[in-house]
């Protein structure tokens, strides 16, 4: 499957919205087994919690080798690099390291309380 | 347009305050000054006044940060006004062009000139402030990168941005503001919230593990920047980072210069260091001021990029 994101969110990949966009229209793809391809072509500004929402949240499921045989990322400009980067990197802290996550849902319960 | 206030209703007449706005830089003793300011005014039952009469220059962030104290005034139900009759006239002018006046009811419209316009927030809008950075930040000739060092660029500051209104929780919004300094050929933004500030968040990540002597606010803050931390998760299964750690490098890499003040912690980037200090004056929010050198021979993406692995 191949998926050109510009015409889904446009060139400013930024939100979660748009970043959970992106990664509903591929996720069964995905999820049957099938090779994804995420272009990217003609976006520019990039923020490391789109690609949370794209991409970051296939590793609750899915180990990262699996994603990195499964989901191939083409035309992604040199801005975008380090914020995905990041983006795998804290998703695979907060989904597979349980102090982590626990530490994470304590802030969120404590910011919910007093909001 | 200025966005509405959902605070507290204004009822009664207060009691008046008239607070001195003295020359504000950037450096320690104006910051001091700044969060004086905070505390003085920010809380209390009073109306304020802003006197400008010993204000000899403001710089962007104290522009940022005074749009903001005043706006966090009126949100506690109290009025809060500035004296403009009491300006000097270059400090007018800039108030003016940056549309800070235009903004708090003064008596001249903003113009385009050395400044990036003030700006204010109430809901986030990263779509808006992206164009805002493209346009009238980096857009305006003074600072020579290429489209893709730009995106990069406004990506950061994005992350900044939107990090204020995720995990600083600020009622009235974000403040920025921005300034080009043609002779130094600095390009210079500062963005200011007025929320719970990065240590109260690291303290409740960390609550478990130290005692809370140990949590500092600089310590927080050297927490938040390390890479792979974060102090926040999304709405579902959508894990969210700080993104302090891709600042870091950003400002290391292309030789920047970045601050950032929370509570009592101070965090500077410069020269590929960080370094954290404890200071004595206590500000509750976050204020980021970032500074770019206008100059291309001193930016560099490509040792980011490293073509093997994306991930």
């Amino acid at each position: 499957m191949n998926v050109n994101v510009q015409p889904l969110v446009g060139a400013v990949c930024m939100t979660f919205e748009d970043g959970a966009k992106l990664h509903d229209s591929y996720r069964p793809a995905f999820n049957r087994g099938e090779m994804v391809t995420l272009d990217f072509a003609d976006t520019r500004i990039f923020v490391s919690r789109f690609f949370n929402a794209a991409i970051g949240q296939l590793l609750k499921d899915y180990p990262v080798d699996v994603v990195r045989q499964r989901l191939q990322i083409v035309n992604l400009p040199p801005a975008g690099i380090a914020p995905l980067r990041n983006s795998i990197e804290n998703a695979q802290r907060y989904f597979h390291d349980p102090s982590f996550q626990a530490s994470l849902d304590r802030v969120l319960e404590a910011q919910a309380a007093e909001a | 347009m200025p966005p509405e206030h959902h605070g507290q209703t204004r009822t009664a007449s207060h009691p008046r305050m008239r607070i001195q706005v003295d020359t504000l830089n950037q450096d320690a003793e104006s910051h001091d000054r700044l969060f004086r300011l905070w505390s003085d005014a920010g809380g209390g039952d009073e109306d304020v006044e802003f006197d400008f009469t010993s204000c000899g220059f403001l710089k962007q962030n104290a522009v940022a940060f005074l749009g903001g104290l005043a706006r966090l005034i009126e949100y506690r139900g109290r009025r809060a006004e500035f004296d403009w009759d009491t300006l000097d006239e270059a400090v007018g002018a800039n108030l003016a062009q940056n549309g800070f006046m235009e903004a708090f009811g003064g008596p001249r419209q903003a113009w385009t000139g050395n400044s990036i316009p003030f700006r204010h927030d109430l809901e986030q809008d990263p779509h808006d402030f992206a164009d805002y950075l493209s346009r009238l930040w980096l857009g305006r000739g003074w600072v020579n990168v290429s489209s893709s060092l730009a995106s990069r660029i406004i990506g950061n500051m994005s992350e900044i941005y939107l990090n204020a209104f995720e995990h600083g929780q600020s009622q009235v919004g974000v403040f920025v503001c921005g300034q080009h300094f043609p002779k130094n050929q600095r390009l210079n933004l500062s963005i200011v919230d007025f929320g719970v500030g990065i240590p109260s968040n690291v303290r409740l990540f960390k609550a478990h593990e130290f005692r809370p002597e140990q949590l500092t606010a600089s310590k927080c803050m050297e927490w938040a920047f390390q890479e792979g931390t974060s102090t926040k998760q999304g709405q579902s299964d959508e894990p969210r980072g700080l993104g302090l750690d891709l600042l870091k490098d950003f400002v290391r890499l292309n030789k920047g210069w970045l601050e950032m003040f929370s509570h009592e912690g101070y965090a500077v980037v410069t020269d590929g260091k960080i370094q954290f200090t404890e200071r004595t004056k206590f500000f509750e929010g976050t204020l980021v001021n970032i500074s770019l050198k206008c100059d291309e021979s001193h930016y560099c993406l490509a040792s980011e990029i490293d073509h093997e692995r994306l991930f």
